[in-house]
C-alpha cells in the first residue's frame, strides 16, 4: 500500500499536491536530495503565493551554484479564488530535472536510408516552456496529466488488464493549428519532469508515418513491424519512459473500409493491420505512452479510434484563451524592448474584478480584450503569428508604444480575416 | 534487438599515463568509426584525403567539383572537425581527471537507446609504475584489435550518432567539454562489447607500507608483547572509534608489529585475523586488503560499475556528437 501512496504523491493530480519544478544547471553535479532539501527550506521562507511563479534569485549559495530556477505551474486548478497558499504549510512535491541539450536523433532502418523516426531525450531543452505556452479553455492539460497518472498507477499496481483494459493511446483531434502536436510534445516533456523520481529519463519518439511506406509491394507492413520492434527494445528498460508520437495518424490508420472501395492497394490495409496489432503488443509495457494527432477523424479506422483511451477534441481558442495568448506575446515584446515603455497589462480575471471599468490603467488591457473578442475563430498558430505580422505589415520600425502596437494588431486581425475570406471564395 | 555482449582483454606491459589513456580511447574511437561503417576511410587517411582535395581545389579553382562530391566533402569536413573537437575534449578530460575509470562509446540515435555500446575499462592509476610509451601501447592495442577483429561485426549499421561518456569520480566536479549525466547508465540493450585494459603493474604497491619482504627496524620503539599490542588496538578501536584513515594507519601499525614479533619471537605464529575489530576493516580500507596480491601481479579490473558505485562516480557525456556518413 505504501508503494501506491508514494506513487500517488509522485504523480501529478492524484492528491492536492503542489508540484515544484527545479531546473538544475547542466554542469551541476550536486545531489538531487540536497537540492530538494535546500529548495524546501527556501520555499518555507517564502510568503503566500497566488499563482504560478518562477524564482531565479536565491539567497543560498548551493542553490545559486546548482540550479537555474524554481517554478510552480498549473496552479490555476489548485489555487481557487486567488486566496493564496502558504508554501510553508502546503504539501510540496519537488522535482529536480536537467534539460538535455542534445539535438534530435534519427532512427533509420538499416537497409532503407530513410529516417523512420526522430528522437529526443527528455526533458529536452527543445520543449522547455512549451507546456506553459499552451492555453486551453478546458483543463485539458490537467486531464492528460491525470490520465498518464492513472495509467502508471494501474501498471505499477499490476491491475489485471484482462479485467480492466487500458491501451495507453491518446488521440488528439481537431482543426489545424490548435496545438495538438505541441501539446503531445509538451506532455511528454512534462511527464518526464514530474516523474523524474520514477523514471531516470525519458525519450520521445516521433514516427515519420510517410517513411513507413515502402516502394516495394507488401513491404510496408513489415516496415511498420520493424519500427515497433525497435520501440519494444527501448521499452525493455523499465527506467526509461517512452512516449511515442504519431502525428497525422490517419496516414497510418486510414479507414480500411474506404481503402477497399477506392484505388488504395491492399498494402495500405496491411499497414493498418500491422499498426493495430503492434499497438496491442505495446500494452504490456508499463513505461509506454502513445500520443497521436489527427485533423481528419473521419478518415481514421474505427478499430484505432476504439483503442484510444482518450479522444480529446482540441478546438480553436475562446476569447479568454486568446486574451491569454496575446498577453504572453505582448509581454515577450516588452521584455525584448520592441514595445517600449513596458506597461503593465492586466489579466482578464483582474479586469473582471474591476468590472471592466475604463481608466488609464485598464485602457490598454480593455483594448486587448476587444481584439481578443474580434479574433475568435482564429487558430492558436495564427494567433501566435499575428503580433509578428502586425509588426511586419504595419510598424516596420524600432520600438513602439503599447497603444500603437495594439492598434496595429487590430489591423492585422482584420487583414487575417480578409485573407481567409479571399481563400474560401 | 536482443542484448549481446562480449569481452576482450588487452594487457599492457606496464602502466599507462593519463595522456596515453586518453589517446588510446581516441584511437579506439577512430578505429571503431571505420569498422562500423560510420566513415568511409580510416580517420587519418580521410583527413589526409580531405587535405589533398582542398589543396587541389586551391590550386585549380576553375575546376568545379561535382555537387555530390562537394556534399561528401562537406560531410567529411564536419565529421573530422567534430571528431577533432571530441578528441581534444577527451584529452583535456583525462588531464583534468586522470582517475577516469571507464569510457563508453555509444552508437545510436540517442545515448539512452544505443544500438551498439563499447565499454572501455581503464586500469587503475599507479604513478610509480613503469609507464610504457604511447607508441608501444598503441602497437599492443592494435595488434589485438586488428588480429582478433575485435571491433568488426556482421551486424548491419547505417550512419548514426556517436556519443562518448566518461565515468569519473564525483570529486571531478568539472570536465571541460563534458556535461554531467546523472541519469545515464550503461545500456543493457543492443550489441555490447567490453574492452578491459589491464596493466602489468604493482597493484597499489606504491601506497602500501605493509607489504615489504625485508624486515623493518624502527629505532626508539621497544617491542611490545602481542597480547598487549592487540589489547591496546582493540581498546583504541572501541573507545576512540577512529576514522577510516586512522584505522588504516592502525592496521599498518599491526603489520609493523607483526614484523617485530617475528624479529623478537620468530617462532610465535601471529594471526591478524584472530584480532577482533569492532568495525570491519576490510570494507573500509580496501587498499590494504588489495595489497595481499603479489608484487607485479596483473592489475585486473575489478568490474566496479559506475552505476553501482553511483555515489562515488558520475557519468559525463561529451557535448560533441559525431554523426556518421556514407558515400
Amino acid at each position: 500500500m505504501n508503494g501506491v501512496c508514494d506513487l500517488a504523491q509522485a504523480l501529478p493530480g492524484v492528491q492536492k499536491t503542489y508540484h515544484i519544478e527545479v531546473l538544475k544547471k547542466p554542469e551541476s553535479i550536486t545531489r538531487d536530495a540536497l537540492i530538494k532539501d535546500r529548495v524546501g527550506q527556501f520555499l518555507n521562507t517564502q510568503k503566500c503565493v497566488y499563482g504560478d511563479f518562477t524564482i531565479t534569485d536565491f539567497k543560498d549559495d548551493i542553490l545559486t551554484e546548482s540550479i537555474i530556477s524554481v517554478s510552480l505551474s498549473d496552479s490555476d486548478h489548485l489555487i481557487f479564488d486567488r486566496k493564496g497558499v502558504d508554501l510553508s504549510e502546503a504539501k510540496l512535491h519537488i522535482h529536480v530535472y536537467t534539460l538535455s541539450e542534445d539535438e534530435a536523433g534519427t532512427e533509420e532502418m538499416d537497409e532503407e536510408q530513410v529516417s523512420m523516426a526522430s528522437q529526443w531525450i527528455l526533458p529536452s531543452a527543445h520543449f522547455h516552456g512549451l507546456w506553459e505556452s499552451l492555453v486551453f479553455d478546458e483543463s485539458i492539460k490537467e486531464r492528460l496529466l491525470n490520465y498518464a497518472t492513472t495509467t502508471l498507477l494501474f501498471s505499477d499496481k499490476k491491475v489485471n488488464s484482462s479485467i480492466i483494459s487500458w491501451n495507453r493511446v491518446v488521440l488528439l483531434h481537431g482543426p489545424p493549428g490548435t496545438g495538438k502536436t505541441t501539446l503531445c510534445k509538451a506532455l511528454a516533456h512534462k511527464l518526464c519532469v514530474r516523474l523524474s523520481d520514477r523514471f531516470s529519463c525519458g525519450q520521445l519518439v516521433e514516427i515519420n508515418s510517410h517513411s513507413l511506406f515502402s516502394k516495394w509491394f507488401s513491404e510496408s507492413g513489415k516496415l511498420v513491424t520493424k519500427m515497433f520492434q525497435r520501440l519494444h527494445d527501448y521499452m525493455v528498460d523499465p527506467e526509461l519512459l517512452v512516449c511515442v508520437l504519431i502525428d497525422e495518424v490517419e496516414s497510418l490508420t486510414a479507414a480500411r473500409k474506404s481503402c477497399l472501395n477506392g484505388n488504395e492497394p491492399s498494402d495500405a490495409i496491411r499497414v493498418v493491420n500491422a499498426v493495430l496489432t503492434q499497438i496491442d503488443q505495446l500494452k504490456k509495457f508499463p513505461n509506454c505512452l502513445i500520443l497521436t494527432t489527427s485533423n481528419i477523424t473521419g478518415a481514421i479506422d474505427l478499430a484505432f479510434v476504439d483503442r484510444a483511451d482518450i479522444k480529446q477534441y482540441i478546438g480553436p481558442p475562446s476569447p479568454q484563451a486568446i486574451y491569454k495568448i496575446y498577453l504572453s506575446c505582448l509581454n515577450e515584446l516588452m521584455r525584448v524592448g520592441i514595445i517600449s515603455p513596458a506597461q503593465q497589462l492586466l489579466e482578464l480575471r483582474a479586469l473582471e474584478v474591476m468590472r471592466f471599468v475604463d481608466n488609464s490603467a485598464t485602457r490598454p488591457s480593455l483594448h486587448l480584450r476587444e481584439i481578443a473578442i474580434k479574433s475568435e475563430g482564429l487558430s492558436g498558430r495564427t494567433l501566435r503569428k499575428l503580433p509578428f505580422m502586425a509588426h511586419a505589415m504595419f510598424i516596420q520600425g524600432g520600438s513602439v508604444t503599447v497603444e500603437t502596437f495594439l492598434h496595429c494588431l487590430s489591423q492585422a486581425v482584420d487583414q487575417q480575416f480578409a485573407d481567409q475570406a479571399h481563400l474560401t471564395t | 534487438m536482443a542484448g549481446c555482449s562480449k569481452q576482450f582483454e588487452f594487457v599492457f606491459d606496464g602502466g599507462l599515463q593519463s595522456s596515453t589513456r586518453a589517446l588510446l580511447v581516441n584511437e579506439v574511437i577512430k578505429h571503431l568509426l571505420y569498422e562500423r561503417n560510420q566513415i568511409p576511410l580510416q580517420f587519418d587517411f580521410l583527413r589526409q584525403q580531405l587535405a589533398l582535395a582542398e589543396t587541389d581545389n586551391a590550386q585549380q579553382p576553375s575546376t568545379k567539383p561535382l555537387s555530390s562530391q562537394s556534399q561528401v566533402d562537406r560531410k567529411a569536413k564536419s565529421v573530422i572537425s567534430n571528431l577533432d573537437n571530441m578528441f581534444e575534449n577527451i584529452i583535456k578530460a583525462f588531464e583534468t581527471c586522470p582517475e577516469i575509470q571507464k569510457a563508453v562509446v555509444l552508437l545510436g540515435s540517442t545515448p539512452a537507446t544505443p544500438k551498439e555500446s563499447y565499454i572501455i575499462n581503464l586500469p587503475h592509476l599507479c604513478p610509480e609504475a613503469d609507464n610504457i610509451s604511447l607508441k608501444s601501447s598503441k602497437q599492443a592495442l592494435f595488434q589485438h584489435l586488428v588480429a582478433e577483429q575485435v571491433l568488426s561485426s556482421d551486424l548491419p549499421l547505417g550512419p548514426t550518432n556517436l556519443y562518448v561518456v566518461l565515468c569519473a569520480p564525483r570529486t571531478a566536479s568539472h570536465l571541460p567539454g563534458f556535461i554531467p549525466k546523472a541519469s545515464f547508465k550503461v545500456p543493457s540493450r543492443g550489441h555490447c562489447l567490453t574492452l578491459n585494459m589491464l596493466c602489468r603493474q604493482p597493484t597499489f604497491a606504491c601506497q602500501d607500507l605493509t607489504f615489504e619482504d625485508t624486515e623493518v627496524e624502527i629505532s626508539g620503539i621497544e617491542p611490545l608483547s602481542l597480547e598487549c599490542s592487540s589489547l591496546d588496538a582493540t581498546v583504541a578501536y572501541h573507545v576512540m572509534s577512529p576514522s577510516p584513515e586512522k584505522r588504516a594507519r592502525l592496521q599498518s601499525q599491526f603489520h609493523l608489529d607483526k614484523r617485530k614479533r617475528h624479529l623478537s619471537n620468530p617462532d610465535k605464529d601471529f594471526d591478524l585475523t584472530k584480532i577482533h575489530f569492532s568495525t570491519p576493516l576490510i570494507g573500509s580500507t580496501p587498499k590494504i586488503s588489495a595489497s595481499n596480491q603479489p608484487l607485479g601481479s596483473l592489475d585486473l579490473y575489478n568490474g566496479t560499475n559506475c552505476g553501482q558505485s553511483h555515489s562515488q562516480s558520475v557519468w559525463f557525456q561529451c557535448s560533441t556528437v559525431v554523426k556518421g556518413y556514407r558515400v
